[in-house]
């Protein structure tokens, strides 16, 4: 059992999985964060949902985004990835390794956190909206100063849950020879017959999994004074 | 102040469509305190909020300190809201804020400088001192609601709404929101129109008051007058008067009062026996409320008529035969 090999391909394997999640996590709060927040507000009730004075505008941008965010969540992230292969070599220029992944990763990170995002708003009770909208606040007003800050607490939570969600995702990524820890446990505790690895593999994402959700329920605590 | 005409709003049942207000006439004059009282269900949540357009009536005109809200443009309609304050039964306060930032939101919306001392002092009119950096979630309801008329001071308002303000606080509590707007209608001169299914709040603090049913304001006037008329039923709803057996001789009065009644004087100067047997009377703000009496051996009625006429008792209700 050569402990310096296994040594060196799981930190490699670690760091190959933090820079794909880390960067998928860029992309999948600055796009899934507003959309979340735009399945709420346009949808009937919601602060935008006259878009240009008429429902058609906000009901038609809805549903699209609501298909995309459905289709994005139900695909397997295996097919997605493969599926996703020609728009990866668009986007970074080769569907091979670990930025490539980014690609598949942000696909499936986006919709993941967008449905988190919308659940975390819908539970902002109404009152709060119609008390801003009584002291002359409009649709962005009640977005910033109602919508987002009461819900982050929530989004936090959501954010965790998706970090956990990427890191799960990621290990399918070596299958387009990304690295990162899942492709390590594959390649040499499947392929090569050397348990050890999986068993540290496992071990080390227990552990990272164990302290996302910690820090995130941590934040989570912090923010929430009700 | 407030002029509503013709005001209607319906929404679509699963029986068909429901006229949660329909066609309602409603003045509230500059500096009065005007309560809409009426049943779960009868329409006043929609009326209020017709008020400053968070629901937009389907006809009829609203017009508050002399403008038409209803045709108003998107973004005048938001300025116009500045000058309209409104507190809420469930508070509506950000727990993502202190006090001093629940407070200074109204201030942030409308544009104005949210200035410190002008925070303290609107927490200081509303007895909160000491709370500006709690956050919501460790004050009780009573607070709560201190806060969210705080708010609605912020911006200088001429009108308050208040939409069920007290129903979610005990009675003790309720008293003291009550005596805090009546203290700010005193000293600011602020209109305040409220609704409520609680008699009791109308009877604390309304000047004027309109009963609303199934989306109609079926009665409406001023309190102290609406006592001393026979068939109002608003009155009857706000002073009832209660006896469960009805005494089988004697003269029973049914009084509308806006001075205590001297009932011990009257039975000396008349030689009889005077009975209180039911009442519902309001002390706060000046003496009005209605109280039923049963007479008995009273040899000149006319005298005694007079003499309750002279001590401003009003006769709404005459029964009984002769007794000795």
């Amino acid at each position: 059992m050569n402990w310096s090999r296994l040594a060196e391909q799981v930190l490699e394997g670690t760091i190959d999985t933090f820079y794909m999640c880390g960067l998928t996590l860029v992309f999948t709060v600055l796009i899934g964060l507003p959309m979340g927040v735009l399945l709420v507000v346009l949808d009937r009730g919601g602060v935008l949902d006259r878009l240009g004075g008429s429902r058609l505008l906000s009901r038609v941008t809805h549903r699209a985004l609501s298909i995309i965010v459905d289709i994005g969540r139900s695909l397997p992230f295996i097919i997605l990835m493969v599926a996703l292969i020609p728009v990866t070599r668009f986007i970074a220029g080769t569907s091979i390794g670990a930025t490539a992944a980014v690609v598949p990763l942000s696909a499936a990170g986006i919709p993941f956190f967008a449905r988190l995002v919308e659940i975390a708003i819908r539970e902002v009770p109404g009152g709060l909206v119609e008390a801003v909208e009584s002291m002359g606040g409009g649709p962005w007003s009640v977005i910033r100063t109602v919508l987002v800050p009461e819900a982050l607490p929530a989004m936090i939570l959501g954010l965790s849950t998706t970090v956990v969600s990427l890191i799960n995702f990621s290990a399918m990524a070596g299958a387009i020879g990304a690295g990162g820890l899942g492709d390590v446990a594959v390649r040499f505790g499947y392929q090569r017959f050397e348990p050890m690895y999986v068993v540290v593999v496992v071990i080390e994402l227990v552990l990272i999994t164990g302290l996302v959700q910690s820090a995130g329920s941590w934040a989570a605590r912090r923010m929430s004074k009700r | 102040m407030i002029e509503l005409s013709g005001v209607s709003k319906t929404f679509p049942g699963r029986r068909g469509p429901v006229h949660a207000v329909d066609s309602v006439d409603l003045s509230v004059p500059k500096g009065t305190i005007h309560g809409v009282v009426g049943q779960s269900g009868a329409g006043k949540s929609t009326l209020i909020r017709c008020v400053n357009m968070l629901e937009r009536p389907d006809a009829g005109s609203v017009q508050v300190s002399g403008q038409e809200l209803t045709t108003l443009s998107p973004a005048a309609l938001r300025t116009a809201r500045r000058h309209i304050g409104m507190i809420f039964q469930h508070f509506n306060l950000l727990s993502s804020r202190t006090v001093a930032g629940n407070i200074a939101l109204s201030m942030e919306l409308a544009g104005i400088p949210a200035r410190p001392d002008r925070i303290e002092e609107l927490a200081e009119i509303v007895g909160l001192h000491g709370r500006l950096h709690e956050h919501p979630s460790r004050l009780s309801g009573g607070q709560k609601q201190r806060v969210g008329i705080a708010r609605a001071l912020a911006t200088n308002p001429a009108v308050l709404l208040a939409d069920e303000a007290t129903s979610a606080l005990d009675p003790a509590t309720t008293d003291q929101v009550l005596a805090l707007l009546r203290r700010l209608n005193a000293q600011l001169g602020l209109t305040i129109l409220l609704i409520t299914h609680e008699m009791g709040v109308v009877r604390n603090i309304c000047q004027s008051a309109s009963l609303m049913e199934n989306g109609r304001l079926v009665e409406s006037g001023v309190v102290a007058d609406l006592v001393g008329h026979p068939g109002s039923v608003l009155a009857e709803r706000l002073f009832p008067l209660v006896t469960e057996e009805s005494p089988d001789h004697g003269w029973m009065l049914d009084l509308a009062i806006t001075s205590p009644l001297p009932v011990g004087d009257l039975s000396l100067r008349h030689r009889c026996e005077v009975t209180l047997l039911a009442g519902s009377v309001e002390q706060r703000g000046g003496t009005r409320g209605r109280v039923r009496i049963l007479v008995r051996g009273v040899s000149d009625r006319e005298a005694f008529l007079d003499d309750l006429k002279r001590v401003g008792a009003v006769v709404n209700h005459s029964h009984g035969g002769d007794s000795a």
